[in-house]
């Protein structure tokens, strides 16, 4: 049955700033058609996001939205998420905004796995600011601010996450919104940390400074690179270059998810006042004192 | 009748846990007590110094300005330290460890704490309630008893016997010993 | 909590206790000197009552997990010092956009940059009252003893709810870490603890966005854009207009209402002493050694440091000859002072300590007597 976007958006909030031919949309519907999909509630979720381009997306989006400061929207969401952890958190960020302001957050994010998902739309520039180049740029790339092409060094994001900790790591493009939500689906659904990077397309900035002024074109380019993991595991180190992989790159279902593990710390640090009230109870003689330290604690390893 | 105690030494000497004994003790007997520990970045090792403040009255201005009983287990923390002494101020060092006390019209007792305490208790530790039990005899501000009272109450599970053990040792080795003027201590240390 | 309790606790840990009876149940933080006390002890506390502890990877994460705690339901707090409390600006300045709850404690260290970091200074007033960027009014609490540090630490999470505005509360090492003997407040010696829905049915008019958090059916849309009263990002300058005027309104017009200080032998005075935090013990010590002189002196120890008690300095200064402002930093409340006097015929006088050392008696008390022979 197809469904209706307009309970999912705000209408009312349209047009939208994004470029004609953006494929920030495509990621929007396609989050939108995930958490649909898998019968989650508005009132339940959380859809946060920092500043740039991609982070306007919560503005659009008829749940509860939070659009906080650049880099830092991970910092936010995981207060949020500890404050009520039974409700979904869900994250959208920019290639600049996750990676370069926010690349502290976005490492420590993986580090704890916290039951988020973060889709990072990587579009390889800063797009809302003018065009500079981002930690996600490739090499020799021309921005607003390479003008002799740009000569540091990029980021794989999905490695970085995976090597930080992230349980969940897929990539996936704007040209297959089908295969795309099928890997976001896997992230919303994955108890941990998912991160879910979206290469695509920012053809006013990017394309128009690197010979793809053309969206469909940029898009096509994108898409043409990309390499299902299982063909790209095949592929000699000249074979995949200029490629990249496609698919869910990692998953862990062993280390513990954070809300779960933190419910158990405070059940452990109310166990023990109870029991410290019980021995003070047992020796009336003694001055109410809880321990700080001490005990066996669980998760000592 | 406010007094006013500072312990200073090293980091690891024990010297904080005694002044928060010494004040917790006054708090305990219902006085007005205040504690400020200073330490430097250096955790262990650095000088570090604790005041306390004890009156029956409202504490106003929350720190030393004219010391009643100074207790010293470092030379550089004496250097540091050795500030707001008045003339009648009783002082006490350890002289192994501070051995130029400069010039002052004050009365020092020479007592090797860490010797003693190293002899008693075998454990450097126990420093803290060695310095109590001196502090108890050489001044009347907290009742050898309440003092007692604050270690039993307060010294970590399995470590009371050995500070008071320790608090003991402190009070005899008082005994017999006689001031010297600050000015000769310097003189037979030179 | 109706009996009395008589403790023996240092500042921080006062902060971290007040912040539990106040209900604050969540802490958001990151390690650094001289306020880490207070996150250790929360460490400790919440977990035990339902809390969330976190301790984030920098300041800046501490705050963004505050303001998300915040609005997840939470009575959310943080404490930092110096350097962090400058790391913090910008999302303070979010959570004051955006008229989000939460409480921020700044133990002022030595500054600028790394500075002393354990000795005690009062350089951070002007960067609670400026520190973000924009329009803005602040609320900011500089007790000075340690039941007033309690009673402000409650006071900061009920002013926090009724205005919809973090609330800073500044202290000095010299209160951080000195522990003493004091009797805790009873209930009705405190502001009100109550839930935030309480707030929400009386205080609503002080939020322009919807007075809601998240998960309460209302899909509210929270943006440090410049938003309109739907929460929504506008540029329409009438809008923008009003929201601003909003932001610094609601915490400037009720000045009386969140003012307090402490006045002590005003009524005849000739020299006025106009301080805060620690530096007010050793005021009033002063003031009551130059008054066995003969010396009409007074003091006035402003508690509520922001809104600035403009009005209240300008009927004292009125009424005295000469003023004497003894601070830890190099004379940022002489010129507000100063401001707030308008060109009155006054004589300003500063006691500044930076070296670290808390101001004294005598410093402050010599002070009054040159002053005194200046008359």
């Amino acid at each position: 049955m197809a469904f209706s976007y307009a309970e999912w958006l705000r209408p009312e909030l349209m047009p939208h700033i994004w470029c004609p031919g953006c494929g920030i949309g495509i990621v929007l519907k396609t989050l939108i058609r995930s958490m649909e999909s898998m019968g989650w509630d508005q009132d339940t979720t959380g859809f946060v996001s920092g500043i740039g381009c991609t982070s306007r997306a919560p503005g659009y989006v008829n749940m509860n939205t939070l659009h906080t400061t650049h880099g830092r929207a991970m910092t936010f969401a995981t207060g949020l998420k500890m404050a009520a952890p039974e409700r979904n958190v869900v994250v959208m960020a920019g290639d600049g905004d996750s990676a370069a302001i926010g690349g502290n957050h976005l490492i420590h994010s993986c580090r704890r796995n916290i039951n988020i998902t973060l889709v990072i739309v990587n579009n390889e520039i800063y797009g809302m600011t003018g065009g500079q180049f981002s930690p996600t740029t490739p090499g020799g790339s021309k921005a607003a601010t390479s003008p002799y092409g740009n000569i540091d060094p990029g980021f794989d994001l999905c490695k970085l996450c995976i090597a930080a900790g992230a349980t969940y790591v897929a990539r996936g493009h704007v040209a297959n919104a089908i295969y795309l939500e099928r890997l976001i689906k896997g992230g919303l659904s994955h108890k941990g940390f998912a991160v879910i990077e979206v290469m695509s397309n920012c053809h006013t900035q990017f394309g128009r400074r690197n010979k793809h002024p053309d969206p469909a074109e940029l898009v096509q380019h994108i898409a043409s690179n990309a390499v299902m993991l299982s063909k790209w595991e095949k592929l000699t180190a000249e074979e995949r270059e200029g490629k990249y992989p496609i698919g869910v790159l990692h998953k862990d279902t062993e280390k513990p998810e954070y809300t779960e593990q933190y419910a158990k710390l405070q059940k452990f640090a109310q166990d023990r006042v109870r029991e410290a009230s019980r021995k003070i109870a047992e020796a009336e003689s003694m001055k109410p004192k809880p321990e700080a330290t001490g005990g066996a604690s669980p998760f000592e390893v | 009748m406010r007094s006013e105690i500072r312990f200073a030494g090293v980091g690891g000497q024990g010297n904080i846990l005694a002044g928060e004994w010494v004040a917790l003790a006054a708090h305990n007997m219902g006085l007005n007590a205040l504690q400020s520990p200073t330490y430097t970045a250096q955790v262990r090792g650095g000088p570090t110094t604790v005041d306390v403040l004890i009156d029956k009255e409202p504490l106003g201005y929350p720190r030393l300005t004219s010391i009643d009983f100074f207790l010293c287990l470092a030379q550089g923390a004496w250097k540091l330290f050795a500030t707001q002494l008045r003339d009648d101020t009783v002082v006490v060092v350890d002289p192994n460890l501070v051995k130029n006390v400069g010039q002052g019209p004050q009365m020092v007792y020479p007592i090797p704490i860490i010797q003693i305490t190293k002899q008693a208790v075998e454990k450097p530790v126990f420093t803290s309630a060695v310095s109590l039990g001196i502090f108890c005899r050489l001044t009347n501000v907290i009742p050898r008893d309440n003092m007692i009272h604050t270690i039993e109450q307060n010294a970590p599970a399995g470590t009371v016997e050995k500070n008071l053990l320790a608090f003991n040792t402190g009070w005899e080795s008082v005994e017999g010993v006689i001031p010297v003027p600050r000015n000769e201590l310097s003189v037979q240390n030179a | 909590m109706n009996v009395r309790d008589r403790v023996f606790w240092a500042g921080n840990e006062i902060i971290a206790e007040a912040a539990v009876r106040a209900g604050c149940n969540f802490y958001a933080g990151y390690p650094i000197t001289p306020s880490s006390e207070i996150a250790a002890l929360l460490s400790l506390r919440l977990p035990q009552l339902g809390g969330v502890f976190l301790q984030m990877e920098d300041e800046i994460a501490a705050m963004g997990a505050v303001v998300g705690g915040s609005l997840g339901g939470s009575k959310a707090m943080t404490a930092t010092s110096g350097p962090g409390f400058s790391l913090k600006q910008e999302n303070l300045g979010y959570a004051i956009m955006t008229e989000t709850p939460c409480v921020v404690v700044d133990v002022q260290r030595g500054g600028p940059s790394t500075g002393t970091p354990t000795a005690p200074a009062q350089g951070d007033i002007m960067q609670a009252r400026w520190g973000t960027h924009g329009d803005h009014t602040i609320i900011a609490l500089t007790p000075g003893y340690p039941v007033e540090v309690y009673r402000e630490t409650v006071r900061a999470f009920h002013l926090s709810e009724v205005y919809r505005t973090p609330v800073i509360l500044l202290i000095d090492e010299v209160i951080a870490h000195t522990t003493e003997s004091f009797e805790i407040p009873t209930d009705s010696e405190l502001d009100p603890v109550q839930p935030r829905n309480w707030y929400q049915e009386k205080y609503a008019e002080n939020s322009f966005r919807p007075f809601f958090d998240f998960y309460q059916g209302k899909h509210i849309h929270v943006t440090g854009l410049t938003h309109n009263k739907a929460g929504f990002a506008t540029t329409v300058p009438e809008i923008v207009q009003e929201s601003i005027e909003h932001l610094v309104n609601k915490i400037l017009l009720k000045q009386k209402d969140i003012e307090r200080n402490e006045s002590y032998m005003l009524d005849d005075a000739e020299i006025a002493i106009i301080t805060f935090g620690s530096p007010g013990r050793a005021s009033k010590v002063a003031v009551d050694e130059a008054r066995k002189e003969g010396i009409k002196v007074g003091l006035m120890r402003i508690i509520t440091f922001w809104p600035f008690p403009k009005d209240t300095i300008r009927a004292l200064v009125d009424n005295v000859k000469a003023v004497i402002v003894p601070e830890m930093n190099m004379g940022m409340l002489r010129m507000e002072v100063e401001r707030a006097a308008m060109r009155r015929d006054v004589s300003l006088h500063g006691v500044n300590r930076v070296g670290g050392v808390p101001i004294e008696p005598k410093d402050v008390l010599e002070k009054i007597r040159e002053v005194h022979r200046g008359l």
